[in-house]
């Protein structure tokens, strides 16, 4: 396999082995990601999640808010396992090509998908060339989404993350046409004794179109132009470009045995193969191997630089399009230049908060481990992960609720459901740390609203009958019911141990306005212990007088 | 129990247990729902199941076990190649030693029984407060239904709730309830025993709030009327009460300040207002005190009246 230092792997009949492999790992790992975000059972569950946190874009949002938090906690929390393996990842990218773009990136695969057909449509037809790189636009984009998130924009910079604009297209635009295929099925399945329709999920037409609208876009590019929004607009496939250049291990075209007859221009999707130059742009190549499997000569080849070319045969000398590294630093230089301008402008940031929507009045409640809201619209990029998860669906994206910077980043929508007391799920998911991952009994704390009761409203003061839906389902006992004069139990109310989960709000059954409702918190607080004593002054209805008689344990008399 | 209690206790429990065994499947079922027609007149022939069996001192599937013996036995209610829907109590995301869900133990016993008895199918379904998976995989009771064979069914969809009208209600006119319930065979209840901040107490009765849609509907339109009106379409065939733990004050979700009373108590009953009204002292309470008993009695759902029952104590 290995001849010098050229790792050599012999092209075979269904294609270059490493084509192969990377076909086979990209399939799969989309498949396993759709099957998450689907809901396909908690088998996926696992793998999922180590596919989501493992997704590059999230967790160096993730690695750069721990790292800004400055706390020594957050810097111990730097050497987590999936901040390992993030960085791991980019070092890895950096050393043998841009695997992530190839394989990891279920946006990437579906673009592969979304050109492979384009390229069986048009068969024969030279569709895909060579074209000219262009830095200028990837370094600014880049910059563009540094600056989204100084700005706190993060769900702006969410809209060019592959994995955030994958994750909310299947979330809020797949799993939708799922769920209705599964409505047409189910009369079918049902005559087996079969009970799996599922309803729709809360369906957002705006979030759809919103999550619907850039991949189509990027799909439909993709058909005509393969890799396009990787090479142009992606900051992961930017930075992984740059890094690609330095490489060791990546794609290598050699110039001396390469016959410029083009049969590697018609695969390659990243338009970074030119023949009559005989030059490959690295920059761009995302590693997808497919011209390794179509080379006649063998001068594409999968290595380290051969030691019997001279370092610059690559880039040719008919004309020179590739971007020397000098003029490529200049630009990169000019635009580090520009982002600190971006980040260390008051001026912009005013501008910025002028144009932007501000959040609702009361704000909403965000989800747990969000901390400020603040602090969550700068790291959140709204990838759809916790709303798809979240197990009682109370998380929906917002349209308005946080203003435009916060547009579909989830909150509680307490008319769905409420916040479950004995989950952590969302917190424990979170790809880009915009929730605080803890332990269930600290999260049990969080308050992430706070309930006011409007005993006006009541069903038991406006109808005179017995209730106590709040009480039944409060998760704390903040609210709870305690006797009366007309013998219909009344909700009392207590702040400092409210939460906030929306189970009184979401439950109260009163028209047409509920009792008592939610209001989130700009800042996430922290409540008291549910109290020990809360029933220990015969406070409820039934609060029982232990040591009657009729108690079936006390005596060997049955109760009646 | 003297020896006359026991020798009779005897005498039904082999009865049951001989006559299940010579007719099996519905036969027995008609003869058991012959027996029962008469309930409430006192009158107790040798031939006659009891009204209501309460059966304390020991695990839920030993009182099962025991309490089931007594009513004939599971072929009493389940036929061959029937179908069954069970509905515990599956409301909250909580572990089984809050009690704030029907033990699962007795879950599984129960489906164990009815497929011994020849059941095609067990279904198992709760339309629960907090979110359904959370409450069916920390309950335990999703585990231990599908361990025992039945098929765990998800509450979460609305389009197999189906709108029937409850004949002679007078809050609860009109529901959406699940097609299980409307369609299996054979319905058994099994709810948990408990204290509840708005009815005061939740048994059998309460328990068929869940198999209904709209939750709010109950406690916007006069919760107590409504969970007596809840019986007036399909009354359960059989209600076991779950009293192995009790949560006497907290209720229904329970808190870490719960008062709890270890019973190793059961009540079975093809009353089920019968079942609420010794459910409702063994909690410490007359009947009386919940609304809810009294309004379903005065609907003819039952017997609220515990002196007018044939009722057979068992402790094992």
């Amino acid at each position: 396999m290995r001849s010098g230092s050229t790792l050599r792997v012999r092209a075979t009949k269904g294609g270059h082995l490493l084509l192969r492999i990377r076909i086979v790992l990209s399939g799969m790992i989309l498949i396993a990601l759709v099957a998450g975000f689907l809901g396909a059972g908690r088998i996926f569950d696992g793998l999922f999640a180590t596919l989501s946190s493992v997704q590059l874009f999230p967790g160096i949002v993730r690695i750069l808010g721990t790292a800004i938090s400055g706390a020594l906690g957050g810097i111990a929390a730097l050497f987590g396992i999936s901040t390992a393996a993030t960085l791991l990842l980019i070092i890895l990218s950096g050393l043998f090509g841009r695997l992530y773009c190839s394989s990891l990136c279920p946006l990437g695969t579906m673009q592969d998908i979304a050109s492979h057909r384009g390229h069986r449509k048009r068969q024969g037809k030279r569709s895909l060339a060579w074209r000219p790189g262009r830095w200028l636009p990837r370094v600014a984009v880049l910059v563009l989404v540094i600056a989204a998130f100084i700005l706190g924009a993060s769900s702006f910079a969410g809209f060019l993350d592959p994995y955030s604009l994958s994750g909310r297209f299947l979330q809020y635009a797949v799993l939708p046409l799922v769920d209705f295929a599964g409505h047409l099925l189910a009369p079918l399945v049902r005559r087996f004794g079969l009970y799996w329709l599922r309803d729709f999920a809360t369906f957002s037409p705006w979030a759809s179109l919103a999550a619907v609208l850039p991949v189509a876009a990027i799909l439909v590019a993709a058909f005509f132009r393969g890799r396009l929004f990787c090479n142009t607009l992606c900051p992961v496939g930017t930075v992984l470009g740059f890094l690609n250049r330095f490489g060791p291990l990546r794609v290598r075209l050699d110039s001396s045995t390469c016959t410029s007859c083009g049969a590697c221009v018609r695969v390659c999707k990243s338009e970074c193969l030119d023949t009559p130059t005989r030059t490959l742009d690295a920059s761009r190549c995302v590693s997808c191997f497919s011209c390794l499997s179509v080379c006649p000569t063998g001068a594409l080849r999968y290595g380290l630089k051969h030691p019997a070319v001279p370092p610059r045969s690559e880039s040719g000398s008919l004309r020179s399009p590739d971007p020397d590294r000098r003029s490529f630093l200049k630009k990169m230089g000019s635009g580090s230049v520009l982002s600190v301008m971006a980040l260390s402008a008051p001026p912009i940031t005013g501008a910025a908060e002028l144009l932007s929507l501000k959040p609702l009045r009361p704000v909403p409640a965000a989800p747990p481990g969000a901390r400020s809201l603040v602090r969550f619209q700068s790291a959140c990029t709204a990838c759809g992960l916790c709303v798809s998860k979240c197990p009682s669906g109370v998380l929906q994206p917002s349209i308005v609720r946080y203003g435009t910077r916060g547009f579909l980043m989830p909150y509680l929508d307490y008319g769905v459901s409420y916040c479950q007391y004995e989950c952590t799920l969302c917190t424990d998911l979170c790809p880009t740390g915009a929730l605080k991952k803890m332990p269930l009994e600290e999260k049990k704390l969080v308050q992430m609203g706070t309930a006011s009761l409007v005993k006006e409203k009541c069903i038991v003061f406006t109808h005179k009958t017995a209730c106590g839906a709040c009480a039944e389902h409060c998760p704390t006992g903040s609210v709870r019911m305690v006797p009366s004069a007309t013998g219909i139990p009344e909700p009392v109310f207590d702040e400092l141990i409210c939460i906030g989960c929306g189970a009184c709000h979401h439950i109260c059954p009163a028209l047409p306005e509920k009792s008592i409702t939610v209001a989130g918190k700009s800042e996430q607080g922290r409540a008291l212990h549910p109290r020990k004593d809360l029933f220990d002054l015969g406070e409820g209805p039934a609060a029982p007088q232990i040591g009657e008689d009729k108690s079936p344990g006390s005596a060997d008399d049955f109760p009646f | 129990m003297d020896r006359r209690d026991f020798l009779r206790n005897a005498a039904r429990l082999g009865l049951g247990a001989g006559a299940a065994y010579l007719f099996g499947g519905s036969a027995v079922r008609l003869f058991a729902q012959s027996a029962t027609a008469g309930s409430g007149t006192g009158s107790g022939s040798a031939t006659r199941l009891p009204d209501l069996v309460a059966v304390k001192g020991g695990e839920a599937e030993a009182l099962f076990n025991a309490g089931i013996a007594a009513l004939g036995g599971m072929g009493a209610f389940v036929g061959k190649g029937q179908t069954v829907v069970i509905k515990p109590n599956i409301g909250w995301a909580q572990a089984p030693e809050t009690a704030a869900n029907t033990n699962p133990k007795l879950v599984k016993r129960i489906i164990e029984h009815c497929l011994n008895a020849g059941a095609k199918k067990v279904y198992v379904f709760d339309n629960s407060c907090d979110s359904w998976t959370l409450s069916y995989r920390n309950s335990l009771i999703e585990k231990y239904a599908k361990e025992a064979g039945a098929e765990v069914v998800p509450p979460d969809s609305s389009g197999y709730y189906q709108e029937v009208s409850f004949p002679g209600a007078v809050s609860l006119r009109k529901a959406r309830v699940h097609e299980l319930v409307l369609e299996s065979d054979v319905f058994i209840n099994v709810p948990v025993l408990k204290n509840h901040s708005g009815a005061g107490m939740t048994a059998a009765m309460k328990n068929l709030m869940g198999m209904v849609w709209d939750r709010q509907f109950f406690h916007r339109y006069n919760l107590d009327q409504c969970i007596a009106d809840a019986c007036l379409y399909r009354k359960p065939d059989l209600n076991v009460i779950d009293a192995y733990k009790v949560m006497k004050s907290g209720g229904p979700r329970g808190y870490s300040s719960s008062v709890y009373e270890l019973a190793k108590f059961q009540i079975l009953s093809t009353d089920i207002v019968a079942a609420d009204a010794a459910a409702s002292r063994t909690l410490g309470f007359e009947p009386s005190r919940f609304r809810h008993i009294g309004l379903a009695a005065d609907k003819k759902s039952g017997q609220a009246d515990l002196s007018k029952l044939d009722i057979l104590r068992l402790t094992i």
